[in-house]
């Protein structure tokens, strides 16, 4: 009877309880940055949802307005670089509202087009920019088409 | 790895759509097999393209069809979907046939294609020869 006394009286001392304690704070640490990373995934991924459709259907566009000059590229040089410009800015819109793997995608694909240097002999590389805007936006598609099950 | 299979495939259809506006591949209109305008199911092509490359042929058209309500049990609507059901569609096809020209294969659907359409009308009309046809006469 006495070791049980004993025993709780050691259970309930201040180092025990003190010790409960750190673990808690540790405990509330830990789901204060899950919420704080959940609370921010779900921001990015409303206003993803929201703006997303809008802005994947101006590149849209944006793509085919390129791709309808690529079908005369030195007499449309000019209009190439005016397009690629608003391709860019719409690209970086887009990027904010992005995490993870689409993100690192949208921007990829900037620098493909801040490298890409409009001149008569660098049709290849244009071209090659229009096919990345395009794969960029079909794996935006996709990943809309998955955020419509994560309702 | 699905990804990377689709960028093959926009890859592919990117080299279509190059050595077609660079005149290399050139497509001609033809009449669409009657198995592609079905009452049945809803669909309608007015024209296909065909051309022939590396001993295949590839026909390329606008398929416009009904999209009937998706059933909610089996399909993710989303909230922020507001047509109104049943409504007209189109999206562009790209096949390739074998030597019967039977048995199509599609290629995957994407942005590509529609570029592709639009390169190939762009190169059958004559658009580019009209108009330099135009500015040679005006200058």
């Amino acid at each position: 009877m006495l070791g049980l006394l004993l025993s709780l009286e050691s259970l309930f001392s201040w180092e025990t309880v003190s010790k409960l304690a750190s673990v808690f704070s540790i405990a509330s640490l830990g789901l204060t940055l899950w919420v704080l990373f959940e609370t921010r995934k779900l921001r990015s991924l409303y206003k993803l949802r929201v703006r997303g459709p809008e802005l994947i259907k101006d590149l849209n566009k944006m793509a085919s307005k390129l791709s309808e000059y690529l079908n005369d590229y030195s007499d449309s040089l000019s209009q190439i670089v005016e397009e690629l410009g608003k391709t860019a800015s719409k690209l970086k819109t887009l990027q904010a509202k992005l995490r993870g793997a689409q993100k690192n995608a949208v921007k990829r694909v900037r620098t493909h087009i801040d490298q890409c240097e409009v001149k008569p002999e660098n049709e290849e590389q244009v071209r090659m920019v229009h096919l990345e805007v395009i794969k960029v936006i079909e794996e935006l598609k996709d990943y809309q088409k998955d955020l419509d099950w994560e309702r | 790895m699905a990804e990377e299979k689709k960028n093959k495939w926009i890859d592919a259809v990117g080299k279509l759509l190059q050595i077609t506006q660079q005149g290399t591949l050139k497509w001609g209109p033809a009449k669409p097999p009657a198995y592609l305008n079905s009452e049945v199911r809803d669909s309608r092509v007015d024209v296909v393209y065909e051309t022939e490359y590396k001993d295949r042929t590839l026909r390329l058209y606008e398929k416009r069809y009904k999209v009937q309500k998706p059933n909610p049990l089996f399909s993710a609507t989303s909230v922020f979907d507001q047509r109104e059901y049943p409504y007209w569609t189109s999206k562009t096809v790209l096949e390739l046939l074998d030597e019967n020209e039977l048995s199509p294969w599609a290629f995957p659907n994407s942005q590509v294609l529609d570029d592709l359409l639009d390169a190939v009308r762009y190169q059958v009309s004559g658009v580019k020869d009209f108009l330099n046809e135009i500015l040679a006469e005006a200058s």
